[in-house]
């Protein structure tokens, strides 16, 4: 095999390039297959036939319908800011009414799959904030307000009567937070290891 | 939706997604999604692997379309490829410790440790580039240039057409091949960049 010299390479093609456009592109080509595969491994480049499966089309074609509710989620989310709702209310807040987005981004993430407080749902939650470029602490508030709505499904209209009025997404992510960590301590221990459980998995996910 | 796709689709379809267009990422999927799985299991991994890890660089990739910035014509193949790649190595170091997969600890290492000749990196930039192509003109590229240098006589008897329309489907491969190859920083490294006759390509 010869030895490969790239500047000899470059002078020759440079020759070929004044020739006329189809003769030199076949030329061309002839001599990037021939270098390609002048000290390849062997089986380079590997080349499997593109799948013709209808199925695997179809996945195709749903992966793109659920980037794009995604890619919708993300810019209302930079639209909207900062929300303190839990992950499935902030999901519908951003849709707004667009049933489709809704569905393509649940689906996507597969937050169906699990309840809201386990595990698996965190996981898969890291994964979806991930994707809508929210902040940690930010997906982390979202979490911890599924925990604590299930826990006492009175909590968001406390914290609307602690706002004193302000609108909610004038809230800033410390101040939810601060409001959490009081709630907290009045759960019991089973509650608060499903929510440390949750958070392991978020962190996991991340 | 039709392989055989017009040289200015893969850019004019970067701009579409970027503006939020649901049929443009629907056709991102359906021609990159395939392509994805091809390139995955030619790397050696069981097609369900493979399926599944095309599936999310669809989602991935697409998610990204914002970061694109066009660098002319067949840049944003060039793009994915790149995102692809990488998104390949991290898979890869991230199973690498699983128990039972020792074929793709070994993948791992050819593809991260080991510098890879210069042809290796040739001959993947030119299998990526030769999967843009329809299966028809794909297997047409490789019967002349890749395995049997056959004729155009015998390449379209193959193919069931006609010589005439052989050579129509061969001079248009060939343009979309440079279209995607001229620029890359791979085949610039070792050839030089030839922008005159991607030009004249182009007209």
């Amino acid at each position: 095999m010869k030895e490969f010299r790239p500047a000899e390479i470059s002078n020759r093609h440079d020759q070929g390039a004044a020739a006329s456009p189809p003769a030199d592109l076949e030329q061309w080509l002839r001599r990037t297959v021939e270098t390609a595969f002048e000290g390849a491994p062997e089986g380079l480049p590997a080349m499997p036939a593109v799948s013709q499966d209808p199925a695997f089309r179809a996945c195709c074609q749903q992966a793109g319908r659920q980037a794009w509710s995604i890619a919708q989620l993300r810019q209302r989310r930079e639209e909207a800011g900062f929300q303190p709702l839990p992950v499935l209310e902030l999901l519908q807040s951003l849709a707004g009414g667009a049933v489709a987005v809704l569905d393509g981004a649940l689906a996507g993430a597969g937050l169906r799959e699990s309840p809201p407080d386990s595990p698996g749902f965190a996981a898969r939650w890291s994964a979806l904030a991930h994707r809508l470029c929210l902040g940690t602490r930010e997906a982390l508030v979202a979490l911890r307000l599924t925990h604590a709505v299930q826990a006492d499904p009175e909590l968001l209209s406390v914290f609307y009567a602690r706002a004193r009025g302000d609108e909610l997404s004038g809230w800033r992510e410390d101040q939810v937070d601060g409001l959490l960590r009081d709630r907290l301590l009045r759960w019991d221990a089973d509650r608060r290891a499903r929510l440390a459980a949750a958070e392991e998995a978020f962190s996991a996910g991340a | 939706m039709n392989d055989d796709l017009d040289d200015v689709f893969l850019d004019d379809l970067a701009q579409r997604m970027q503006q939020l267009d649901e049929a443009a990422f629907e056709d991102f999927a359906g021609f990159f999604g395939p392509r994805f799985e091809a390139f995955f299991r030619g790397k050696g991994l069981p097609q369900s692997v493979a399926e599944d890890l095309a599936l999310s660089c669809v989602t991935d990739t697409a998610l990204k379309v914002k970061r694109f910035t066009s660098q002319g014509p067949g840049s944003f193949p060039r793009w994915v490829w790149t995102l692809v790649r990488r998104m390949l190595v991290d898979w890869l170091r991230k199973h690498r410790s699983g128990k039972g997969r020792p074929e793709m600890v070994s993948l791992t290492d050819d593809l991260v440790e080991a510098a890879p000749s210069h042809g290796a990196v040739l001959a993947e930039t030119l299998a990526e580039a030769l999967w843009l192509l329809s299966e028809r003109d794909r297997s047409l590229v490789r019967m002349r240039y890749l395995d049997s240098h056959s004729s155009f006589a015998a390449i379209a008897a193959e193919l069931g057409i006609t010589e005439d329309a052989c050579r129509v489907a061969h001079h248009r491969a060939l343009r979309r091949l440079h279209v995607y190859l001229a620029d890359h920083p791979d085949i610039e490294r070792y050839f030089g960049a030839p922008r005159r006759s991607l030009d004249e390509a182009k007209s």
